[in-house]
């Protein structure tokens, strides 16, 4: 046998054996004994560095250019606003780090990330000096979009979309942080941050049609938040250490705006349509003061303890003007409904809590944790302006309110291990919050339409308990059992001591509400198992049903009530298995049952239980191709069929939704410094609710290039 | 500029691209054939570090002393028993076998370390955006593979795309999982008010929906329905509001509702808009 048919022979055999490991991934675990895979690498130990990059070469530094973008049919709004990401070419550093020692103690740091198109930036610049300080630069700016389409009407075959592209919403902040941190004496840290919202997102507060088809019955017209907020804030915090107690006092400033204007679109699609723009404005300045305690008494004692001060100032603006456009001035017209104008007012809040916490271990294996808190809060609030209906006169109105609330809360939790692999739980939660509310005035009727301000004054007790328990138990190394449970009750009782509406069908809430129950039971369980060495199973299966109870007051002459039942089963699993050496498969599940039923549905068929069911699965595979080359294969499918079209009731809702997602990445190493990927995605979607017009079918292409040094 | 253009036009997917079976196809087929070459490269999988081994928490406290004392106070420390069979839980449950940088006297980082100093590595799952395996969310999924899901639904907070993480609103290492809530002086919701100012009021009239919580509401992890919402209908009022049939009719707040249902949720079109709080209306209609 010539050396070239020995080389053949050896590939021939080799082939066999990898048909037999592929066709094995279905049916049965392959060691990586049985692969091609030398022992010797599968058994080498790699730094999780060296991992990473697949060599044995490290580099602390790295920097990564990536680009790619998105091609395909369909509604790119929806696309965006569901994967969260630009709908076209997008590209720049996807990352990148750089750091290095100064000296022997003092460390440099920068990192950044910059992707034009996806408005996705991101620049920390640190320098750090062991038992000295740091000082910190850090810039973080993001988008997320929303596609602002308004309901889709069965009846017309009517859909609203705003706009081609999704509205997109930056959030970004800046801050610098610097730092005192030596290692005795009193260690200071001082950060200012800017932050900022500044864009439009679509909103489900939406405007309407006039009604079609011969009932009350209507579509929605879409409309969306123009979101301008900013602030400033101010932190200093010092600690220390005495003996055996960490103090700590910290100083909070924040000084901002929020400007935030609501704009609808008022019978879509007609002759004649109305916009309507709602700002709700306020400037604010927050101040807080706080501090905390820490000593360890003994070796099994912590006592920790905090206080706090907040006081906040708000000064109202804002308006809801009709118009033939949005932004528009206020002008008398008698198709314009309610609104107003000139709203000026303020508000303050003063927040005082307190907390006390013991850490308590009277035996090695028992863990004792008694936990009080006291929050005391008052607010007072005014507003005034100008209120409008249709071409009638605009009238003054006001409106004011005062608030307080005294909240004790406790909390005793406990563990115990004494049982060799087991650890046992339970806490005990209650709640008991003492509080008045009093509001007046309000909008008031024009030209005898519309309904009085309110008077109104409430006394609320509320007593909130929870109990939890759970068990964990590690039958051996690779099996865990957990199991949970935990009941929640909330009493919420109001005694209205005011009240000026009568009981003539017309008249406020919540004068006719005199208590309400919230109740939950809640059931988990979770099994981790490491089935195999190269084979591992996590399920998680909950249960949790909810009922709020209502007692409307004397006054409205209503017997109580059932308001809702909610229940859920929750089932997740989890399957991550390696077949062979140079194969990774993970699995995950998720199974969701969740409805909500309120006696709505037997009245009128406008209202049908809400159901959030949907069931979805994930998959993802890693393969070495080579000794430079890898594979990522990945599925997404989510699936939600809760959509039911009863638009001869009432508007239809309910989700009903299914996705596909599929990507698959090469990657090359080029050499220890450089790798190169490829990645190509296909993404597609059908919506029920929006009759087909939220669909898609998008590509992704996308690579980069990371350099390490 | 917002383009009002209300035609209806629908914009239905295209069909499933053909090309798309006959690529898959081919790349399995390369992938076959390219898989028979020899290789000195596997799989490693997070976090199993080839070498790196489980030594328990408490090798831990050595180095890391102030958060392992305070750990004992952590939600997360329910993970910790007594016994062999228990010694990769605490610490290690996050964080992987800590052999190797224990070794190391700290030089070789965990498995999952949280911090920079490593390149992403590449991108599991299927969405654009996905979690990384060096991603704190990863590491959370792990146990938490319910919530995996609900990051998975159409409507989201983008954890997923790296935007926020897991620690903006969980505190893993003391006290309970929740940043605030509970006994802690942090009230609840302010981990939802330090990004969403706007909902924060006070307002002169207020809805007492949001002394039970933000989570009354809305689904903070993610949800089938629009702005993360519980329910999409008016289920979502009604649980609380829903308070008696009289003569077939709905009556709500002592009034007749039984044919305004019919024309869309309670939130929409001037009726309840303002369901966060209200400056001017007692019955929050905006």
């Amino acid at each position: 046998m010539t050396p070239l048919n020995s080389t053949c022979y050896f590939q021939v055999h080799k082939m066999r054996r990898c048909w037999v490991v592929l066709l094995g991934l279905a049916a049965s675990t392959v060691s990586a004994a049985e692969t091609n895979a030398p022992p010797a690498a599968v058994a080498a130990p790699l730094t999780p560095q060296q991992m990473f990059e697949g060599g044995t070469n490290s580099y602390n530094n790295w920097i990564e250019f990536s680009s790619g973008g998105f091609f395909g049919g369909g509604n790119r709004a929806s696309f965006q606003q569901q994967h969260q990401t630009s709908g076209g070419v997008f590209g720049g550093i996807e990352g990148s780090h750089f750091g290095t020692n100064l000296d022997k103690t003092t460390t440099l740091s920068l990192d950044v990330r910059a992707i034009a198109e996806l408005d996705d930036y991101q620049v920390k610049l640190g320098v750090e000096r062991e038992k000295l300080g740091y000082l910190r630069l850090s810039y973080r700016e993001f988008r997320t979009w929303s596609d602002g389409d308004g309901g889709f009407f069965p009846p017309t075959g009517m859909n609203y979309p705003l706009s081609k592209d999704a509205f997109g919403l930056d959030r970004g902040a800046f801050s610098l942080e610097a730092g005192l941190t030596p290692e005795k004496g009193i260690k200071a840290e001082f950060k200012y941050t800017h932050t900022f919202r500044e864009g439009q997102e679509g909103s489900t507060i939406w405007g309407d049609t006039h009604p079609a088809g011969g009932t009350l019955v209507r579509g929605l017209g879409p409309s969306l938040e123009d979101i301008h907020e900013r602030a400033d804030s101010f932190q200093l915090d010092l600690s220390d250490h005495v003996k055996s107690t960490e103090l700590g006092l910290g100083l909070h400033f924040e000084t901002g705006k929020v400007a935030d204007t609501l704009k609808i679109t008022q019978f879509p699609g007609e002759l004649i349509q109305q916009k309507i723009t709602d700002q709700q404005g306020a400037t604010y300045d927050g101040f807080n003061v706080h501090s905390f305690t820490e000593t360890w008494l003994r070796t099994n004692l912590l006592l920790s303890s905090g206080f706090s001060y907040s006081h906040l100032d708000n000064t109202f603006f804002g308006s809801r003007i009709y118009g033939s456009d949005f932004d528009a001035g206020y002008t008398p017209n008698a198709q314009f409904g309610f609104g107003y104008y000139n709203l000026s007012g303020s508000s303050r809040l003063n927040e005082y809590v307190m907390d006390l916490n013991l850490l308590y271990k009277p035996a090695p294996n028992f863990t004792f944790i008694p936990s009080v808190r006291l929050q005391k809060d008052y607010s007072d609030e005014s507003a005034s302006g100008m209120e409008t209906l249709g071409a009638s006169l605009p009238v003054a109105f006001a409106a004011n309110g005062d608030a307080g609330d005294l909240d004790v809360r406790g909390r005793l939790d406990f563990a115990y291990r004494g049982f060799t692999n087991w650890v046992l739980h339970a806490r005990v939660d209650l709640t008991e919050v003492d509080g008045n509310l009093d509001q007046y005035g309000g909008l008031i009727p024009i030209a005898g339409i519309g309904i009085p301000g309110v008077q109104s004054g409430i006394e609320e007790r509320n007593f909130i308990q929870q109990y939890t328990a759970g068990a964990r138990w590690y039958p051996s190394r690779h099996v865990t059992l957990d199991a949970g449970f935990y009941y929640k009750n909330d009493i919420y009782h109001y005694d209205n001591t005011l009240e000026n509406t009568i009981n003539d069908g017309v008249l406020g809430y919540p004068g006719y509400l005199e208590e309400q129950k919230f109740a939950t039971y809640d059931g988990n369980l979770r099994l981790t198992w490491r089935l195999l060495p190269n084979l591992s199973l996590s399920s998680r299966y909950e249960y949790q049903w909810s009922t709020i109870h209502t007692a409307p007051d004397a006054l409205a002459g209503l017997p109580d009530v059932e308001s809702s039942t909610m229940q859920s089963h929750i089932l997740a699993q989890d399957v991550n298995w390696t077949p062979w050496s140079r194969l990774c498969l993970q699995t995950g599940f998720n199974y969701v049952l969740s409805d909500t039923a309120t006696p709505a549905s037997d009245v009128t068929q406008a209202i049908l239980d809400a159901r959030n069911n949907y069931w979805s699965v994930n998959f993802s595979s890693g393969l070495v191709l080579d000794n430079k080359t890898d594979l990522n294969v990945s599925y997404y499918y989510y699936q939600a069929d809760d959509y039911y079209n009863n638009s001869l009731e009432g508007v239809p809702f309910g989700a009903g939704g299914q996705e596909h997602s599929i990507t698959a990445t090469i990657t090359r190493r080029l050499s220890d410094r450089i790798r190169v990927s490829l990645k190509y995605g296909y993404f597609r979607y059908s919506d029920a609710a929006s009759g087909g017009n939220a669909d898609y079918g998008v590509n992704l292409v996308f690579a980069t290039l990371r350099y390490r040094f | 500029m917002i383009n009002c253009n209300f035609r209806n036009r629908a914009r239905r997917a295209p069909a499933w691209p053909r090309w798309l079976a006959l690529v898959a196809v081919a790349i399995a087929l390369l992938v076959l054939v390219i898989s028979c070459a020899m290789v000195s490269r596997s799989v490693v999988v997070l976090p199993d570090v080839p070498g790196a081994k489980y030594i328990g928490s408490s090798e831990c406290e050595q180095c890391h002393e102030q958060i392992y004392k305070g750990f004992a106070t952590a939600d997360h420390a329910r993970l910790i028993a007594q016994g062999t069979n228990a010694l990769s839980a605490g610490c290690e449950s996050c964080h992987g076998p800590c052999s190797l940088h224990s070794d190391s006297g700290g030089d070789v980082l965990p498995p999952y370390s949280f911090t920079s100093g490593r390149p992403k590595s590449d991108s599991f799952g299927a969405r654009v955006a996905v979690a990384s395996p060096r991603a704190t969310e990863t590491v959370c999924f792990q146990c938490h593979a319910e919530v995996r899901g609900q990051f998975g639904l159409p409507n989201h907070h983008p954890v997923t795309e790296e935007k926020l993480s897991c620690s903006d609103c969980h505190s893993p290492h003391t006290g309970s999982i929740y940043i605030g809530g509970g006994t802690s002086l942090l009230s609840r919701d302010e981990s939802c008010f330090r990004c969403h100012p706007a909902q924060r009021g006070p307002f002169v009239f207020q809805h007492e929906a949001m002394h039970e919580g933000c989570v009354t509401c809305h689904a903070p992890h993610g949800s089938v329905n629009a702005k993360l919402l519980t329910e999409r209908n008016a289920n979502l009022c009604l649980k609380c509001h829903f308070q008696q049939v009289s003569d077939g009719r709905l009556l709500i707040g002592g009034s007749d509702h039984t044919l305004r249902v019919q024309q869309g949720s309670c939130w929409t079109a001037g009726c309840h808009e303002a369901v966060h709080g209200s400056r001017v209306s007692p019955s929050l209609r905006f």
